[in-house]
């Protein structure tokens, strides 16, 4: 315990010091926002409604320094049409240090893998919040630790460990994109691949690098699937542990821009004992290619 | 005891002055052993400011970009900029954008190469994603301005041919009349006339032709200073669109040159973290 008390302080003192002796920069920003939507024709159940109001409210607040930097990102928002969409959340909030060929971050973050615009395989280390929209979804910051290791000029490998696992944000009962005629919040039934359930640590880790007129990335992924799978009855969310390895090219050879993200998901391997087989998808690969 | 400190006074104010003088003896001293060397005077000035200009190392500054529309409308953004003198190729530069808040923390990463295109990358940090995009696009407009991304890049001297066209005057100065035609295909001109000047090989002005060999552009450069003794920078460059009538002007702001920026400064990682 007091070799922790005392590494802890070293650390602080280090910050503290980079920050008094170095250039410390605060750079910040606010946004207030009003959506309305409007859905000309009726849904399937009385419950949705036609029209929604929101309100939101985000503050971005950046602390740099030398070799210290720390984020913080609140948001709220206020949904006149259904209360339980209001949020009040860190879309970021984490300190770091960085160095010239390595930095570490710990905190709320969100990350972003994939190089396709259309479809996002890759990019599954963030929960995301369906409630609002279903087709273009918030991220939600994770609780996690990151390193980047840079030992050569344009290669970066990072490590991820994403400590608390988020639970998807289903569409409700009166919202729009609600499944079967209106969803009630079933999270609470959630079913975890593992009994440490949302405590169960994801890992990840990502090798990118540049060569020739290529940019490549793999990536690999071991956690919960972040979308659940659920029965034909949709009383219970389960979300199954998996293994995911990624791919992504980026490639310019003059004018035009292709790119390729594939993607191979095992579920089979990983521990889901708590989840109902015939609920767990078989092995599958998925790409997506084209061109700019 | 008097008289001495009078001669000191004069004479600090005279080598003083002599600083202030654009002429620069350096550049004389350059161009005539690049004409020696047997080069054709047309790419002796071009070489010349290219020599001028090395070992500077690393520069940085904040840059004020107006964009100023046919009817004399203004929209203002500030760009921070960091370039990086590579020895055996081209430069590598980071803009970033500071203001105004729709675009802040846009970035944009170049390395330049010398004999193959150049590598950019752009991120988004609305979306958080780094992408990779063609350079051979350089002829399009830079975030709407009159300045092309191929206008914004080091000239390379490989990547032109360089004809002579006579001796002229502009602003008042003595210049070569310096034509330069662009070897890329992907560039978006035929041709480059410049006024350089002959005592210090800065250029300008600067009128882009179109692929139609049609007056495009005119570029000015004004409020040059010399810094470190040796490297000079324009702090006013303005940009107009001769067709549509449009203009941009580009204002230097705390520009600083051998600041001792790292190379880590200029990788993707550092792009998405600034």
């Amino acid at each position: 315990m007091n070799k922790s008390i005392i590494a802890i302080f070293i650390v602080a003192l280090s910050l503290i010091h980079s920050m008094i002796f170095s250039e410390t920069k605060l750079d910040y920003k606010g946004e207030a926002s009003f959506e309305n939507w409007i859905f000309p024709n009726d849904a399937a159940s009385t419950n949705q409604t036609n029209t929604n109001n929101t309100v939101q409210l985000k503050a971005e607040a950046t602390l740099t320094s030398d070799f210290f930097s720390m984020r913080l990102e609140p948001r709220i928002k206020e949904d006149f049409s259904e209360r339980s969409r209001g949020r009040l959340l860190l879309d970021e909030g984490w300190m770091g240090l960085t160095f010239s060929d390595f930095e570490f971050r710990v905190g709320f973050q969100q990350f972003t893998w994939g190089m396709v615009e259309s479809q996002k395989l890759v990019d599954i280390l963030n929960q995301k919040d369906y409630e609002g929209d279903f087709f273009d979804p918030d991220k939600l910051a994770t609780l996690s630790a990151r390193i980047i290791i840079s030992p050569i000029e344009k290669l970066d490998i990072e490590l991820y460990y994403l400590a608390h696992f988020i639970k998807a944000k289903l569409p409700t009962t009166k919202g729009r994109y609600s499944l079967t005629n209106g969803l009630s919040n079933i999270q609470d039934k959630a079913i975890f691949g593992n009994k440490a359930e949302e405590w169960y640590p994801n890992v990840a880790a990502r090798i990118f690098t540049t060569i020739s007129t290529f940019d490549i990335a793999l990536s690999f992924f071991h956690g919960y699937n972040s979308f659940p799978t659920t029965d034909a009855s949709f009383s219970k969310p389960y979300y199954y542990i998996m293994n995911q390895a990624g791919l992504e090219v980026t490639w310019v050879p003059g004018k035009p821009i292709f790119k390729l993200e594939a993607v191979y998901r095992n579920m089979r391997n990983s521990n889901n004992s708590s989840i109902p087989s015939i609920l767990i998808p078989d092995p599958y690969l998925a790409y997506v290619a084209g061109v700019e | 005891m008097y008289k001495k400190i009078v001669f000191s006074l004069i004479l600090t104010f005279l080598m003083a002055l002599s600083g202030l003088s654009y002429g620069d003896s350096r550049a004389q001293a350059i161009y005539k052993r690049i004409l020696k060397s047997g080069v054709k005077k047309g790419k002796a000035i071009a070489k010349t400011a290219d020599e001028m200009d090395i070992g500077f190392k690393d520069q940085q500054s904040i840059m004020r970009m107006v964009l100023i529309d046919a009817s004399g409308g203004k929209t203002t953004r500030i760009m921070a900029t960091k370039r990086l003198e590579q020895k055996s190729d081209g430069d590598k530069s980071v803009f970033i954008f500071k203001k105004p808040n729709d675009i802040k923390g846009i970035g944009l990463l170049t390395f330049e190469h010398k004999r193959k295109s150049d590598e950019q990358w752009l991120y988004l940090p609305a979306s958080g994603r780094l992408k990779k995009i063609s350079s051979d696009n350089k002829s399009g407009s830079f975030q709407g301005s009159e300045f092309s991304y191929e206008d914004l890049g080091t000239t390379e001297i490989e990547k032109y041919r360089y004809k002579y066209q006579e001796d002229g005057k502009f602003d008042g100065q003595d210049c070569f009349i310096l034509i330069r035609y662009p070897t890329e295909r992907s560039s978006g001109y035929s041709k480059q006339v410049s006024w350089v000047r002959k005592d210090n090989f800065q250029p300008l002005k600067v009128e882009y032709y179109d692929r139609k060999n049609e007056h495009l552009k005119t570029l000015l450069f004004k409020r040059y200073k010399k810094l470190k003794g040796k490297y000079w920078r324009a702090y006013y460059m303005d940009m107009e669109n001769v067709q549509t009538g449009k203009r941009t002007t580009l204002t230097m702001i705390n520009l600083r040159i051998g600041t001792g920026l790292s190379k880590d400064r200029f990788t993707t990682r550092a792009l998405k973290r600034s």
